[in-house]
Formats: C-alpha cells, structure tokens, sequence
C-alpha cells in the first residue's frame, strides 16, 4: 500500500500523513497489527522533516489507531477501525460548543470567558 | 612454473578485468542509456546537458587506458628489476587503488547527478510505501547465516593461530580490523535500507532493486575479506609469502567481479524520467 503527499496542498503535511493511514484502515488496506515503518524510514522515503512524521504517529497512537511497542516497532492498534473514525477536532468543538453556551446561559460574557481560556491555558 | 612468470600472468588478467573489461562493460551500459533513453524524451534522467556526461564518460574511458598502460609498465618493471618478493604485494595492492580511481569518478558522477535531480525536482507529490523495510526482504536467512558462520570461523581461526605464539601475527587486532570492517559495511546496508532517497525520479521497486544488489554486493564483499584475511595468515604461517601478491591480485578479481552485478537496463523503468507520467511497471 502506497501513501501519497502532496506539499503543494494547504492541509499540513502531517495531517495528510494522518488521514491517509486513517482511510487506508476504514478501508481495510491496513488490517489491526500490520506493521507500520519507522519514522526514519518513512520521513526519508517521503523526503519529510523527522518530525513531522514523529507527530503523525504521536497524533495516531493519542487517537488508538496506531501503538508503538519499543524494539517491535509501530503496528496498526486492534481497535483501529473504529478509532479511525473518531475526529478529534470534531470532539473538540462539540465540547468547547457546550461549554461556551453553558457558560453564556449563566450570564458570562465573552470577554470574560476568552480571558478565562487563555489563564487556563498558560497554567496548565 | 616459475612464481614470477604466474605473477605476470596474473597482474596482465587483473589489468585486463579491471581496467578493459570491466569499464568496456561499464561504458557499453552508458552508451546503451544515451542512445535508448535521449534527453528529448526521457529529460528528467539528464539534470545537465547530455553533452557533460558525454566528457565524463570519455575521462572516465582515457584514464582507464592510462592505468593499463601503467600496468604494462608495472609488469616490465617487474620483469627487469632484481625483487626480494617483500614489496610486490604493495605494489600490485596500490595499482588496484589506482585502478579503482576511475571507478570513484563514476560514483561521484552519479551522487551529483542525483543531487541536482534532487535540486531541479519540482514535483509537489511524494510517494512512499506503507511497510517497513527489513534487511531479511532483501537477502535470504540462509546467507546472512553463512556470513555470521564465517565471523565465527573467523574468530576460532585466530584463537587457533594465536596459540603458536608467532612474532608476526597481530594477535586479536586482526579480529578487531574484523569486526571494525563488519560494523563499516553493517552501516552501509543500513543506510541502504534507511537512508534518504537518493534519485527522486526512481520508482520503489527499482529501488528495492538497488537496495538488494547493494546488500547481496557488500555482503559478499564481507564473506571475500574475511576469507582473504584467514588465507593471508595461512600462507604466512606455511612459508607461502611468496605467493602473497598473486592470491592479494587474485582477490582483486573477486572483489571486481563482485561489483559488477548491475541490475539489467531491461528491468529498469525509465518511463519516470519522462516530462508527464507514463506507465509504471
């Protein structure tokens, strides 16, 4: 199974990385527990900083859908199909979405609860 | 027959392998590329004018011819000149360093051709296959055992000689040399297998061609040192220096041999070096 990035393309490169693997397992092209390469051999196939493909799979196993085990290298996480289909960013917004209108419904405004995001970000 | 008139035979058959032969064969591949695959149709394989290579392949044929003629002169010298036998293995080693020389031209050719490949390749899309590479897809168990046994073979035969206490003998620093030459050559393969594309035109499976002829080159590289190794202490130990410079010149013909296991320019796919995308294999 190939994988194909296109830096001319506005999405970043990482996420195209991403979203390839996620398909090629809805797919069935990648089945849980084949073997992934490495990020030194696939950044330098692909002609990729190391690290952009270091936060592709960093980015996979947080999601499930790849598991790294040390010497045996990375393999495709057992529950991959399901997790393949779950966005984070889409998690995301659903939650900040409920927070925020909880938080006006209590009368907040939204001066107040941007600066409240930004003090909880830079503390924790 | 006399030992002097075999070394004469065998320098003339190392100046001719190495210096005709092998280049003959080398410049015919070449050639065969300019005249199948010309920079009107296939561009991509020509980042500099075609005329560049041209010159380097007519240096690279001249020096080639200079290094047989000083090897005409090396069997004259030998001829004339009243040896102890102490030097001519030296001799006959640097003549195939000078011997390689041209070979490294080529080399070097072909990283800066690659080079400005890279440099000139304005193709926003880059490909790559989704399995991990591992060195037993390239070289079968059976011959990286082999290697492993002759390692150990190795380090017996020198346990084994260590124990006549010769004042010659390196004692284990030959097996360090050893060891530090397998380490040299396991870097080369993982580089092989690992490393940075070099040619951003190549398709994968020519590449797993080029990564498997590397592997199976080296390695059998490894297995002739290792051996030539134990048969120099051999014949060091059995009175056979004399025979030092024909078997270092007859090693020399394993080791040119062994480099040249060209993949076939049949099996190569150049349609890539085309301007738009033809078929692949």
């Amino acid at each position: 199974m190939k994988i194909i990035i296109d830096s001319s393309l506005s999405s970043p490169l990482f996420k195209q990385l991403m979203n390839q693997i996620k398909n090629a397992v809805t797919a069935g092209l990648l089945k849980p527990g084949d073997t992934l390469p490495s990020i030194r051999q696939l950044a330098n196939d692909l002609e990729l900083n190391h690290n952009t493909v270091a936060k592709a799979y960093q980015l996979l196993e947080r999601d499930s859908v790849i598991q790294t085990k040390g010497y045996r290298g990375t393999s495709i996480h057992g529950d991959a199909i399901q997790n393949s289909t779950v966005n984070m960013n889409d998690s995301i917004t659903t939650k900040l979405s409920e927070t925020i209108k909880s938080l006006r419904e209590s009368g907040a405004t939204d001066s107040e609860i941007r600066i409240a995001f930004s003090n909880v970000m830079k503390n924790q | 027959m006399n030992i002097d008139l075999l070394l004469y035979i065998v320098l003339f058959s190392q100046i001719m392998f190495l210096s005709y032969y092998y280049p003959r064969r080398m410049l015919i591949r070449i050639h065969t590329i300019f005249k199948n695959y010309p920079p009107n149709e296939f561009p991509k394989l020509y980042p500099e004018s075609i005329d560049k290579y041209k010159k380097l392949a007519k240096r690279y044929q001249i020096m080639n011819h200079l290094i047989i003629v000083l090897g005409f002169g090396l069997i004259m010298w030998f001829y004339v000149t009243p040896r102890t036998g102490e030097w001519d293995q030296v001799i006959v080693f640097w003549y195939f360093m000078i011997q390689f020389i041209p070979n490294m031209g080529i080399e070097l050719w072909s990283r800066n051709t690659h080079k400005t490949m890279r440099l000139l390749n304005q193709d926003a899309q880059k490909e790559a296959a989704l399995q991990p590479r591992r060195l037993t897809d390239f070289v079968s168990k059976e011959f990286l055992g082999t290697v492993f046994a002759i390692y150990v073979i190795f380090l017996g035969f020198n346990v084994y000689i260590n124990q006549f206490n010769y004042s010659w003998y390196g004692g284990y620093l030959n097996v360090l040399i050893i060891s530090g030459f397998y380490l040299f050559c396991g870097l080369i393969i993982y580089k092989a297998l690992y490393g940075k594309v070099k040619n951003p035109h190549q398709s994968y499976e020519d590449r797993k061609i080029d990564i498997q002829t590397i592997i199976r080159q080296i390695l059998s590289i490894v297995i002739a040192v290792t051996l030539y190794a134990m048969l120099q202490i051999l014949m060091k130990a059995s009175g056979l220096e004399s025979f030092k410079a024909i078997s270092v010149s007859l090693y020399f013909h394993v080791i040119g041999f062994l480099s040249m296991q060209w993949p076939h320019l049949a099996f190569i796919n150049f349609d890539v070096y085309k301007d738009k995308p033809g078929l692949t294999k």
